[in-house]
């Protein structure tokens, strides 16, 4: 009777040779290149804009070439690669210190009046890393500020849609933590029911859904924030 | 990134691309996708060349995005992938006399495997992953990829048959 082992070195080497007949590969150096570049531009875009946006809401009134002089720095910081999470860049509420009582409750955002919902992104690529609706993820859970965005590539295709995606750490638990917000007229993301996975739903202001889902690392503990998923799918909906 | 890290990612990209895509086509099943699959995890680890210290990280780092950029589209809405009342052909004659038959019946039933399933199978039979380092590229538990080995391995066996053995003994 064979061994196990050698049952999935034999199966290891079906595997292998089920691709050894590869096409030529569909894209070289150069499509990498280019790809990183045309991200990093459009991150760029999209924080400038919306620190712009976020300014102008919450100042009232200041003047558009004040606001893009006095963020440029900002906006610089944050299109150098993921390493620090944006300025807040959307209308978001006034916020409390991180570790106030509002903190443990509940999600800040979901005691403030909401302002003009966010809405579809415009871009024809879900930025797996959208910085308007990081900002309302951060004014909403600031414990998650300082979060790493977590390695996901970008998805291309139509809709608007809006992801965060992040590594998070939550005392010892350790885990994925993804929003995803899908636009009117689109089903939404699957939730998951995996051993694990904390997940919740919502409807958004703008007619789309927000799902939020925190997923635990292998021997985590735990799953990390899952006490504030319901809540922060809650809060954000009016704000999406 | 300067020269050198421009420099040291071009190599990088140059020796790992061919099996970065291999491991693509077994986790979504076609060449199309998995071209797009492998390109967006390079253009992931290019924006965080930087960050990543260890070079012995890099393969993790780029298992990991291309794992989890594959099963989360097997999520979305627009590409969810739904279980199918007919399985893919079984290779005819359960033989391996024609060897690409069975290696291309491989890739069709591993399609109908559960994303979840076929991930842990392919990090452990393609990629030579033991349990501990596939449970690390799935943020899973060890328990989990054990227990997702048999169900996907059962899966297979299910839908090839006694191919599953003849590719076992053909490899």
């Amino acid at each position: 009777m064979e061994s196990s082992e050698n049952e999935d070195e034999r199966l290891s080497a079906a595997f292998r040779a089920a691709v050894q007949d590869a096409p030529e590969a569909g894209f070289d150096h150069a499509d990498v290149l280019a790809g990183s570049r045309r991200l990093a531009r459009r991150r760029r875009t999209l924080v400038v804009g919306g620190v712009a946006a976020a300014a102008i809401l919450l100042a009232g009134g200041v003047t558009t070439g004040v606001v893009l002089t006095r963020d440029e720095g900002t906006a610089t910081s944050a299109a150098a690669p993921e390493a620090a999470p944006p300025a807040p860049q959307a209308p978001v509420p006034e916020q409390a210190g991180p570790g106030s009582a509002a903190d443990a409750a509940a999600p800040r955002a979901a005691s403030a009046p909401p302002g003009t919902p966010l809405g579809p992104a415009t871009a024809d690529c879900v930025d797996p890393q959208d910085p308007q609706l990081r900002a309302l993820v951060d004014a909403a859970l600031p414990e998650l500020a300082a979060a790493t965005p977590a390695p996901t590539p970008m998805i291309c295709r139509p809709g608007g849609g809006r992801e965060v995606n992040l590594e998070v750490t939550d005392g010892s638990r350790t885990g994925l933590f993804t929003v995803v917000y899908t636009p009117p007229g689109e089903p939404p993301a699957q939730t998951a029911t995996a051993v694990g996975w904390v997940t919740a739903e919502a409807p958004t202001a703008s007619g789309g859904t927000v799902v939020v889902t925190s997923r635990g690392a292998a021997d985590s503990g735990g799953v990390p924030f899952a006490d504030r998923v319901r809540s922060l799918a809650d809060a954000l909906g009016p704000r999406l | 990134m300067d020269d050198a890290a421009e420099r040291a990612f071009a190599e990088y990209f140059r020796a790992r691309r061919d099996a970065v895509r291999r491991t693509a086509l077994l986790l979504c099943g076609d060449w199309h996708r998995a071209d797009d699959h492998a390109q967006s995890a390079f253009v992931a680890l290019h924006r965080h060349w930087h960050r990543i210290r260890d070079p012995q990280a890099l393969d993790a780092w780029v298992r990991r995005t291309l794992v989890r950029a594959v099963v989360d589209e097997s999520r979305r809405p627009w590409r969810r992938e739904r279980p199918v009342d007919v399985t893919p052909d079984r290779p005819a004659g359960g033989t391996t006399a024609d060897g690409v038959a069975t290696r291309t019946a491989l890739v069709g039933a591993l399609r109908a495997v559960p994303a979840r399933q076929r991930a842990v199978l392919v990090l452990r039979y393609l990629e030579g992953l033991d349990v501990a380092a596939t449970a690390e590229a799935l943020g899973c538990s060890t328990g989990t990829v054990k227990s997702q080995t048999a169900h996907g391995l059962a899966a297979l066996r299910t839908i090839l048959g006694d191919a599953l053995d003849d590719l076992r003994a053909a490899g």
